[in-house]
């Protein structure tokens, strides 16, 4: 071993020094020389140096052999390693091909994935020192999991945290009304962002025109008169006008000043946000309100993240004595940026990179297995080589050499393959990659891709290599058949290569199925309501200018709302239901199925509970309740049970009416008619009693929550004057519903015309068929869906290919044996069978222990699956089922070309 | 590789090798130095071209038997300096006793008749 490194360590340092070494060799030489000459010369003899030449000999030859001792043979062997290695993968150029493909999709998967992941990491953020940035949530009582926004006066009370965070900040989301323009523009609804002024600085992100706000700008109680735009914005709606500093514009029918704008790289958190506002918070505020924001702070030098949580438990149960109404069982959690960012992404990507990890694993079985075939069919000549000379070691590293070029070849095809999908996966980024601003294939990708490429080709060259070891090559030749040991030995390891793609494949499509069916179940659950031909837009009244804070309601800041927007909500809904392409219109204060509804505790009127008089909280479950323009049933096409809709007749001078689903009516009045009973919503003391004048079919909250409510809907027109904090800004907005034969183009100009005339501040936003946004909120699954069935897909094929060509080889293999058979009397299925029955058995073997792998893993789906548990009975057995035929398939294929073996053609051939 | 060591440059080499570590066992010595010993050793019997020494020379540095560094000769020039290592002096044992082993083995047949 000593002596092996030593040499390596000398000839190494020849290879690197090859010039010194030409010089020692001859200065070696001429100093012989000259001591030569010398003695030759004080011996008295005449022309030494011509003597001295003579005795040394052929100068040129010895200096030759001295050099080619040394060469590095190691790197002229690897040549000639590759140039022999390259010959005879060309020459099986099926084999090749099929080795380097499978190799090269498992690593286009595997680099993919882990691109995104990568992408995913800290270093990603373009924000100053994303490291010490932390994002801080709050976790609702009994979902320790969640995350949810942090109210005002929390956050104003995590400003005081100095010793834990030199820089923190906030952001809410708002979308505005830009417009009307001076130039005749129309209003335009524009999401944007409302900061408070130290958040610019958290993030470390300077304007790349004007500047930022001041704390003046946002100080509490100061209506805000200032924003930044986007470069988007600037660019596009307002031309690029290079004087955009102070210029002035309409938002939300305030005149706003712009003092900058921000560079197009800058995003936080949304996709697209057109406008910053400073986020005004009120006196009111401050005492209590809605959770809201965003929070991000900057950590101090000497703070970690565990000790910033343990200050936040603190907080936390602090707020939960000092306002136990609104924070009671509330906690605080704090976590890298990067985390909140990304975490919900990552563990997406965790999966697919596990899936991509397994089709890996599959591919090398699979090209494990080729490449055992391969090398068997060789034996004959490895062992003639090995008698001639070739040491084992030689030739089991050509072997490895041969893995290593395919691998790697793979590899290379991979990255290449990972570059074009990633490319085109950004071009048309899908929603759920909407965070991810930039994806390379950088150098830890490139490592990554080579590291596995390399563990690749080891993995599927050791078998060969193995194998070769563990038995006589020269023997071998010397008559053994492939019935020998040799054979027995190889078929085992085959047998552990069939058995181990199988269990792959089955736990990856175990995997896929899973997710396939909760996406299935997703796509067609019943959701109470006609989605088809319906179209939908959203309008929204600025609160500011309808909203006056009076005081407080239950914990919650109170307010006036103007009759205003109900009315002009009104009138649209009039001169839209007039409009001659419209079969039907309506208008709901949030859109069916977005995920969110308000919620109240009601009582029975006239019917005494045991927790108190009717008015006070929490004596009956809460409900969800909605604001609705009449004919909202009809044009959703939610069926009225019975009773009657809400008609034009149901206005603030008539008796207060509502409207309840089926849920609530079964689950209040089992035995009654729910239908002139009364109800009193618990949201503020000026909502009056309410005659239930219908019962209509139940809708799903939410596409992820279908389980039906109680719900109760009420006229839009019926609303008391006084309300509060959250609900208050349902009253400013209204999403109508359209049924209509007309093209959305044909309707778009028509509906926007008939909302200008009725109030021309009023913009319209979020127009489209409510199928395409029921679409978009499957989009993530979608993809999930699609990504996990075409990993499955390729681990199918590849195992299939791996099953098919360990039968197909065996049957070639065992030619004579089975043509003897034959001749002998051997009836075709009991040959079959013979050919299947080995094979079959550790497809057999591989099934439970996918299915064991597969009821251990599928848990990490957990938050992926929708109505469907990670141990799905019917997707286990039917993937079984498909498995199985599909490998027994792959089976008989081969193993019936034994039926078409001609027994004396085969012999004869042998 | 059976029928390599057949070849009498190859017993010739063997020979050289065992002369050379046996040369160099004394002390660290150049190659003209080796060579002159080798010489004087053989009583000039073995009088083949000095060159062939240094491909020798370097096959044992390369085979870890020997050591080599640069140095000042006596005479002021640079030379380069062979000693033998504790793998050399193992082979140099090992090789003499095979050698005194065969050659007892050869004389007892030869005497014998």
């Amino acid at each position: 071993m000593f002596d092996g490194l030593n040499r390596l360590r000398l000839r190494l340092r020849a290879f690197f020094h090859r010039r010194r070494l030409e010089k020692d060799l001859e200065d070696e030489f001429a100093f012989h020389r000259a001591m030569r000459e010398e003695a030759l010369r004080s011996s008295g003899v005449k022309n030494a140096e011509t003597a001295s030449r003579r005795q040394f000999g052929n100068e040129t030859r010895f200096r030759e052999q001295c050099r080619e001792l040394w060469r590095f043979t190691l790197l002229d062997q690897l040549w000639i390693d590759l140039r022999y290695v390259s010959r005879s993968l060309s020459k099986t150029w099926v084999f090749t091909a099929g080795a380097i493909l499978s190799v090269a999709l498992a690593i286009a998967a595997n680099t993919t994935v882990f691109s995104l992941l990568q992408a995913t990491l800290v270093n990603s953020l373009k924000f100053k020192d994303p490291d010490r940035l932390v994002m801080i949530s709050t976790i609702p009582p009994e979902s320790p999991e969640a995350n949810e926004f942090v109210a005002i006066p929390e956050y104003v009370a995590l400003t005081q945290e100095t010793e834990l965070f030199d820089r923190i900040g906030a952001m809410s989301r708002r979308s505005s009304n830009l417009g009307v323009a001076d130039d005749g523009l129309p209003a335009d609804r524009l999401d944007g962002q409302l900061f408070t002024a130290p958040m610019f600085n958290v993030l470390g992100v300077q304007p790349e025109v004007g500047r930022v706000f001041t704390p003046a700008e946002s100080a509490i109680g100061v209506p805000p008169t200032v924003m930044l735009i986007s470069h988007r914005l600037w660019q596009s709606r307002l031309g690029g006008d290079p004087n955009i500093a102070d210029k002035t514009v309409l938002l939300d029918g305030t005149a706003t000043r712009i003092i900058g704008v921000m560079p197009p790289s800058f995003r936080f958190l949304d996709q697209q946000t057109d406008f910053w506002r400073p986020a005004p918070f009120t006196p009111f505020q401050l005492r209590a309100s809605t959770r809201i924001l965003t929070v991000v702070a900057h950590l101090n030098a000497d703070v970690s993240i565990q000790q910033a949580q343990d200050q936040l438990n603190r907080l936390a149960a602090g707020f939960a004595r000092t306002d136990p109404d609104r924070n009671k069982g509330w906690g605080l959690r704090v976590r890298s940026l990067s985390a909140g960012y990304f975490g919900d992404l990552r563990q997406l990507l965790f999966v697919l990179q596990g899936s991509a990890a397994l089709v890996l694993l599959i591919a090398c079985a699979n090209v494990a297995g080729l490449t055992l075939i391969r090398t068997s069919a060789r034996y004959r000549e490895m062992a003639i080589r090995s008698s001639l000379g070739a040491d084992r070691l030689r030739i089991a590293r050509q072997c490895l050499t041969e893995s290593l070029v395919l691998s790697l070849t793979g590899g290379l095809v991979g990255v290449v393959l990972a570059w074009g999908t990633l490319t085109l996966l950004m071009a048309n980024r899908p929603m759920w990659l909407s965070l991810i601003d930039h994806v390379a294939i950088d150098s830890t990708v490139f490592a990554f891709a080579l590291v596995v490429s390399l563990a690749t080709g080891l993995a599927f060259g050791a078998a060969p290599v193995l194998h070769l070891a563990r038995h006589d090559l020269v023997g071998w030749m010397k008559g053994a058949t492939p019935f020998s040991g040799s054979g027995r030995d190889r078929q085992r390891i085959q047998r552990v290569l069939v058995t181990a793609q199988i269990a792959f494949t089955m736990m990856l499509l175990i995997g896929a199925g899973l997710v396939i069916k909760s996406f299935f179940r997703m796509q067609r659950a019943d959701l109470g309501f006609e989605p088809h031909g319906l179209v939908t837009f959203q309008t929204r009244l600025p609160a500011d200018q309808y909203f006056k804070q009076v005081g407080f309601a239950n914990g919650f800041p109170q307010l006036d709302v103007s009759p205003v927007p109900a009315t002009l909500f009104n009138r649209v809904f009039e001169r839209l239901q007039a409009l001659p392409h419209i079969d039907a219109a309506a208008g709901i204060n949030i859109p069916p199925l977005s995920g969110y509804a308000m919620e109240a505790p009601f009582s029975i009127y006239g019917q005494p509970t045991n927790a108190g008089p009717a008015g006070s909280e929490g004596k009956l479950p809460n409900v969800y309740f909605h604001f609705v323009t009449p004919n909202f049933f009809k044009t959703a096409g939610i069926p009225l049970i019975r009773g009657r809709d809400f008609t034009a007749d149901d206005t603030t001078e008539t008796p207060w009416v509502a409207i309840i689903n089926e849920s609530m009516a079964r689950r209040h009045w089992p035995r009654q008619d729910a239908i002139g009973q009364r109800v009193i919503l618990d949201i503020v003391h000026e909502e009056r009693p309410r005659q239930i004048v219908g019962i209509v079919g139940d809708t799903a909250l939410s596409r992820w929550d279908l389980a039906p409510s109680p719900m109760v809907y009420l006229p839009q027109l019926q609303l008391p004057q006084r309300y509060r904090v959250p609900y208050g800004q349902d009253r400013v907005t209204m999403t109508f519903l359209l049924r209509s034969n007309s093209s959305l183009d044909a309707l778009i100009p028509e509906v926007r015309r008939t909302v200008a005339e009725v109030d021309p501040t009023l913009a319209i936003a979020q127009v489209g068929m409510v199928e395409q946004y029921l679409g978009e909120q499957i989009e993530t699954p979608r993809y999930y869906m699609l990504v996990l069935g075409l990993l499955g897909a390729i681990a199918t094929i590849l195992s299939v290919l791996g099953v098919y060509g360990v039968v197909a080889y065996s049957v070639a293999q065992r030619g004579r044996e089975l043509a003897i058979r034959i001749a002998l009397g051997a009836r075709g299925r009991s040959i079959v069978s013979l050919v299947m029955r080995e094979t079959v058995l550790f497809i057999v073997v591989g099934m439970p222990i996918g299915f064991a792998g597969a009821l251990a893993l599928t848990r990490f789906l957990n938050t992926v699956l929708w109505q469907v548990t990670t141990t799905d009975t019917a997707v286990f057995a039917s993937i079984t089922l498909l498995l199985s035929t599909v490998a027994l398939i792959a089976t008989l294929i081969p193993a019936c070309r034994v039926l078409r073996l001609d027994p004396t053609s085969t012999l004869r051939a042998e | 590789m059976g029928k390599d060591t057949d070849r009498p440059a190859d017993l010739l080499q063997g020979t050289l090798d065992v002369l050379i570590l046996k040369t160099v066992s004394r002390g660290e010595m150049h190659g003209y130095e080796i060579a002159e010993r080798i010489h004087e050793l053989s009583n000039e019997a073995l009088s083949v071209e000095e060159g062939a020494l240094y491909p020798a020379l370097h096959r044992l540095e390369l085979r870890g038997l020997l050591a080599s560094a640069w140095d000042v000769s006596a005479n002021n020039r640079r030379a380069k300096y062979y000693k033998l290592t504790a793998a050399g002096r193992k082979q140099l044992k090992e090789s003499t006793d095979a050698w005194r082993r065969t050659s007892a083995a050869i004389n007892s047949i030869l005497e014998s008749t």
